[in-house]
């Protein structure tokens, strides 16, 4: 989380890629990191050294006297061990010890000290250096053997005169030249190995000047002007000391010797001898090894990879007078050749040097480009051909003619060249190359050492810098105190304490009080490797609030203690974006199932606290007449909070009392951290008494009207969190259309109802008065004869139609009912036979009358349970149905039987029947049959749907048989347990 | 059906029952009046719930036949007022509605009624329910 790994792999990679031992050791020398070229160097595998004291690649004596220079170097007193490429003793393995070089950086990683040494083995250098040292003590012995020699000489030389043979035998055989010549610059004497070394014969040179036989013409002048000093003053300072020039031999090739001259006074005059020694040969042992040695201390000096190279350029340039040289690094994540630094002898070079800076060059491009893909040196006098490399032109303007490339190659893999330049057009000077070729192998590796060391630091800064910069809280805690050792910023900000403030707390301080136990066994389980924790884990802010953190851990070991090492991320954003969105899903849903208010109000704080978490919602809806608002409902999460709840219902407040009648006064959301805090709070005692902390209050709006306040209580402290309050006022705003919208529906349900009741009122009262004095006419008729006949047919009508209007108003308002949603059974335990029995007696005057035979067949049934009036209005309906059908003469039969658990009753009748097509829309409202209309049979169709919804009322099921012409058959199934066949409905 | 009976019954009452019929119809009103007085009741008429109530407290009417819609105080409030007042809680009471709704019949027993009749009603019905009230007590 966080960490770029492929700059991770990169770096590690330089480190294990290293032919170098780079190791890495804390401030107590324990080995934290040994990479695979320590491995070689010191035999040892990295699990052998890892965590164990870097003492171990020491040999005993050097063990104390390491301790020593650390713990004063950690004191602050002695800096020598840093940086200096230092030759000290390592021990591998197997006991036996090795010279090495050890280059020692400090670096701190989160404030801890720790220390990368990197070292080389330098056993060959060594074996050569002292193999040179062995060489020169010969020589100087052989030399000092031939000075001892001709002091001998000079002492006998007398003697020497005397026996010229033998002198000139020992001249001869002598391992060195040696030449006489007398004060006129003649030479006297020219031993063979004179003859080899400078290509001139004994005869040839005899005779000759030796000034212009041997010493180059620069050197002429001076030479004769220290001879004719000599002459003059009897002194020299170059007599009897051992000088090296440079010589000439016969090929005008100079070459350099080292040579010791002796003055001989002889009896006439004085001789000069000559010892001269070639020392071609060794002196380029001397400068390949000088070249090695001062590179392997420049390299590993150098602080920066640029000093390295200067340095290197430099002491190449002058060891072997070349005027510039540069060196160029590989850089393999842009596969480009970049000057790492260059060095030139004079100004006017300038302009070069500085287009070699921060140059790059592709594989290839330019010479050494070229060098680099072939892996082989290129050795140019013709610089200004090379159309290739940007330097070109100035290469040419400044007069340099000759340019030698050669490729840094390290286990095979080119990882630079190196470049020297020089104005004279001279051969390739062999012991350049030679040079080059021997210190190859280690500069190569020195200066892919610089690069990891630079690699390292700029990873060290990256790392620095990732964990100052990351968002993430970076923390480093301790297994065995279970306490923070470090923190990043970050993890203050996300705690909500000062980054000081953090180490050494406990992580139990960070964690709720109910899930320390969780959180802990989670931690330990990762400090023992078992597993990484759990992906999320709940932690406590100072202010005592919650949020959700991802947690990624790794174990590790610093100073010996286990640590672990903890990236922390607050997912509470994250985790809330999907809680809120379910919450507000939730609280449509509630909306949506609620058919009340009060409903509602419970469903929809429900679904917010249970989805957010929170422990009680209350719902406040205004009063706007009386300017108050009342609680209509309310949920809490756990029966403690019961007594608050409580105490909140019906509460009533004004506009601006208390909280949320701030919200409300405020149109606003209002976010209380602890509600205890606030000042006159008239539930303060409940808050107390159930831990109640943290507040919402956000008004419901319905466009811009305020509706309600919805508060949100919680036992945590509650910061802002915009998203929730985003979330509330949205599904707020639903909920408050959701209370218009019932207001809405409960004002015309009042609307409603007031009609009906009005219509039915008006209609009834009339017809009170109609049936009750028609019932008092009647009476009075038939005591005492007062009315004609006539008059008594007339009451008679009346009586008749009135009953008529008497059942339209009754069907007219209970369709209406029906139509409303209004229509309700008035149950009780119903005796069917009475019922039917009662309707046959209240039909028969009018089949009397229509002169229809009314016959009734009734079996007795169980009772139903039922609503009596209703279901007599449905059997009063399907016999008036029949009888108004039914012509003269015809029979109308009432039949009721049991079928199976259901009583079965059936009106048949011989009137027209019903075709097909209307016996589709039969049972519909207002639906008249053809034949009914074209007969003029009076009605307006509402009877059989009133039937039909009875029936269905109690769970009965209607339906007709008919055929044109051949009469109706309409039966009821009515269920004699009506609640029990409710119950049983998935069996039926 | 005739009411043949209703003379016998009224003359064996020895002590004249009152009975409290407050009805805002005055056609209605003499209608249930005509029928109990000739059934040999006392009746007092009132034409809406105050004038009812008042009476009630000043008569103490062995029963009440409230219509639900009156003006000034509607059956219901006017039963509960009895129900509430010592003076008359016993007081029976019989309640005519003219609503389409049944829950204006179940109100009127939650505030008290002991019997309800729809309009429109039948004066001989009505009587019988009366007389089955007297006669319970």
């Amino acid at each position: 989380m966080g960490i770029d790994r492929n700059q991770i792999s990169f770096a590690d990679a330089l480190v294990e890629a290293a032919v170098d031992a780079i190791i890495l050791i804390d401030a107590a020398g324990v080995v934290l990191s040994f990479n695979p070229g320590a491995e070689h160097i010191f035999g040892y595998g990295a699990n052998e050294v890892l965590g164990n004291n870097v003492r171990m690649l020491m040999p005993e004596p050097d063990k104390s006297i390491h301790d020593g220079y650390l713990s004063r170097y950690l004191e602050g007193g002695d800096p020598r061990v840093i940086g200096k490429g230092r030759e000290v003793i390592g021990q591998r393995k197997d006991r036996s010890t090795f010279p090495m070089q050890l280059a020692v950086n400090e670096f701190t990683i989160n404030d801890k000290r720790s220390f990368v040494g990197v070292v080389r083995d330098i056993s060959d250098i060594k074996a050569v250096q002292s193999n040179l040292e062995l060489k020169t003590r010969e020589l100087s012995n052989s030399n000092a053997q031939l000075e001892a020699e001709v002091r001998e000489r000079k002492r006998s030389e007398l003697d020497l005169k005397a026996s010229d043979k033998r002198n000139r035998a020992i001249i001869d055989t002598a391992y060195n030249a040696f030449i006489s010549l007398n004060v006129h610059d003649l030479i006297t004497q020219w031993n063979p190995m004179a003859e080899q070394i400078f290509g001139w014969s004994r005869s040839e040179a005899i005779g000759r000047s030796l000034t212009e036989t041997i010493i180059p013409p620069r050197y002429w002048d001076k030479h004769k002007q220290g001879l004719r000093n000599y002459l003059a003053t009897g002194k020299a300072n170059v007599l009897d000391q051992k000088l090296t020039l440079t010589a000439l031999n016969r090929e005008k090739v100079e070459f350099p010797i080292e040579l010791t001259i002796t003055a001989v006074k002889g009896a006439s005059e004085t001789e000069f001898h000559a010892f001269i020694q070639d020392i071609t040969e060794r002196e380029s042992d001397r400068r390949r090894l000088t070249a090695q040695y001062e590179t392997s201390k420049i390299l590993s000096d150098a602080k920066t990879l640029e000093e390295a190279a200067t340095n290197f350029s430099r002491a190449i340039c002058e060891e072997f007078g070349w005027v510039l040289g540069s060196v160029w690094v590989v850089d393999r994540e842009k596969n480009v050749l970049r000057s790492a630094g260059e060095w030139h002898a004079t100004d006017d070079l300038d302009d070069f040097a500085d287009q070699t800076r921060g140059l790059t060059l592709e594989q290839g491009e330019g010479f050494p480009g070229r060098a680099w893909t072939d892996g082989k040196p290129i050795w140019s006098v013709s610089l200004s051909d090379d159309q290739s490399c940007p330097r070109t032109p100035f290469a040419g303007k400044l007069g340099l003619r000759g340019g030698y490339f050669c490729p840094l190659s390290a286990k095979g893999d080119v990882i630079g060249v190196v470049e020297f330049f020089t104005g004279r057009s001279e051969e390739l000077d062999d012991d350049l190359v030679n040079v080059l070729d021997g210190i190859n192998n280690s500069l190569s590796q020195l200066l892919l050492r610089m690069q990891t060391q630079e690699q390292l630091s700029e990873q060290k800064q990256a790392y620095e810098t990732l964990f100052r910069q990351s968002p993430d809280g970076i923390s480093v805690m301790d297994v065995e105190t279970q306490s923070v050792v470090y923190t990043n910023p970050a993890m203050g900000q996300m705690f909500g304490y000062d980054e000081k403030e953090l180490e050494g707390m406990a992580i139990v301080d960070f964690v709720p009080k109910e899930q320390i136990e969780y959180v802990l066994s989670e931690f330990q389980a990762a400090a023992e490797g078992e597993r990484s924790m759990a992906p999320k884990i709940p932690c406590l802010r100072k202010n005592g609030s919650v949020f959700l953190s991802e947690v990624t851990v790794t174990p590790r070991v610093q100073d010996g203690r286990p640590q672990l090492l903890g990236y922390f991320r607050d997912v509470t954003e994250r985790e809330s974006d999907g809680r809120r969105l379910a919450a507000q899903y939730e609280a449509s849903k509630a909306l949506a199932q609620a058919s009340t208010i009060e409903e509602a109000s419970v469903g929809f704080v429900r679904a917010i606290c249970q989805e957010m978490d929170w422990a009680l919602g209350i719902v406040w809806i205004l009063d706007h007449e009386n300017n108050t608002m009342h609680s209509v409902g309310g949920w809490h999460a756990s029966a403690n909070l019961y007594e608050f709840n409580e105490g909140t219902t019906g509460m009533v407040l004004e506009k601006g009392q208390g909280p949320p009648g701030r919200a409300w006064a405020e149109d606003s959301v209002e976010w209380v951290e602890d509600i205890r805090r606030e000042p006159e709070y008239l539930r303060a005692r409940l808050v107390e008494k159930v831990g109640i902390h943290g507040a919402i209050f956000a008004t419901m709006k319905s466009g811009d009207k305020i509706v309600g306040v919805i508060e949100l209580n919680s036992t945590r402290h509650e910061n802002v969190d915009p998203g929730l309050t985003r979330m509330i006022e949205t599904s707020g705003n639903q909920f408050a259309q959701f209370i218009e919208r019932k207001f809405a529906e409960e004002e015309a349900d009042r609307l409603k109802n007031e009609f009906f009741a009005l219509v039915s009122h008006e209609l009834r009262t009339p017809l009170t008065s109609m049936v009750g004095y028609l019932e008092l006419l009647d009476e009075d008729v038939g005591d005492e004869d007062t009315v004609s006949d006539d008059g008594k047919q007339f009451l008679e009508v009346i009586t008749r139609n009135t009953k008529r209007l008497q059942r339209l108003v009754s069907d007219l308002l209970f369709v209406a009912q029906m139509q409303y949603g209004s229509f309700e059974l008035n149950k009780s335990t119903v005796d069917l036979n009475s019922v039917l029995s009662q309707s046959v007696d209240a039909a028969k005057p009018r089949a009397t009358r229509e002169e229809v035979k009314l016959h009734s067949d009734i079996q007795a049934v169980p009772s139903i349970d039922g609503d009596p009036d209703r279901l007599g209005q449905m059997v009063d309906n399907l016999i008036t149905n029949a009888l108004k059908f039914t012509p003269a003469g015809g029979d109308v039969n009432l039949k009721m039987s049991n079928k199976g658990r259901s009583a079965l009753i059936e009106v048949q009748d011989t009137g027209p029947g019903i075709s097909k097509k209307d016996q589709e829309h039969l049972f519909e409202r207002f639906f008249r049959t053809e034949s009914a209309m074209s007969d003029s049979i009076p009605g307006v169709g509402l009877g059989l749907s009133i039937v039909k919804t009875i029936a269905e009322g109690h769970r009965g099921k209607i339906s007709v048989d008919s055929e044109e012409g051949k009469g109706a058959t309409f039966s009821v199934e009515l269920p004699f347990n009506t609640s029990a066949q409710s119950d049983n409905d998935g069996e039926a | 059906m005739k009411g043949g009976s209703n003379k016998d019954l009224s003359t064996n009452d020895e002590v004249e029952k009152l009975i409290l019929v407050a009805e805002d119809d005055d056609d209605i009103l003499a209608l249930i009046t005509f029928r109990l007085k000739k059934a040999g009741y006392e009746v007092v008429p009132a034409t809406n719930g105050v004038e009812a109530y008042e009476v009630a407290l000043d008569r103490q009417p062995n029963l009440g036949i409230f219509d639900v819609m009156m003006p000034k105080m509607d059956g219901y409030e006017l039963t509960e007022k009895i129900r509430a007042n010592e003076a008359t809680s016993k007081m029976p009471i019989i309640m005519l509605t003219a609503s389409v709704q049944d829950e204006s019949v179940s109100r009127g027993f939650h505030v008290g009624a002991d019997d309800y009749m729809k309009k429109p009603f039948s004066p001989q019905e009505l009587l019988q329910r009366v007389q089955a009230i007297l006669d319970r007590r």
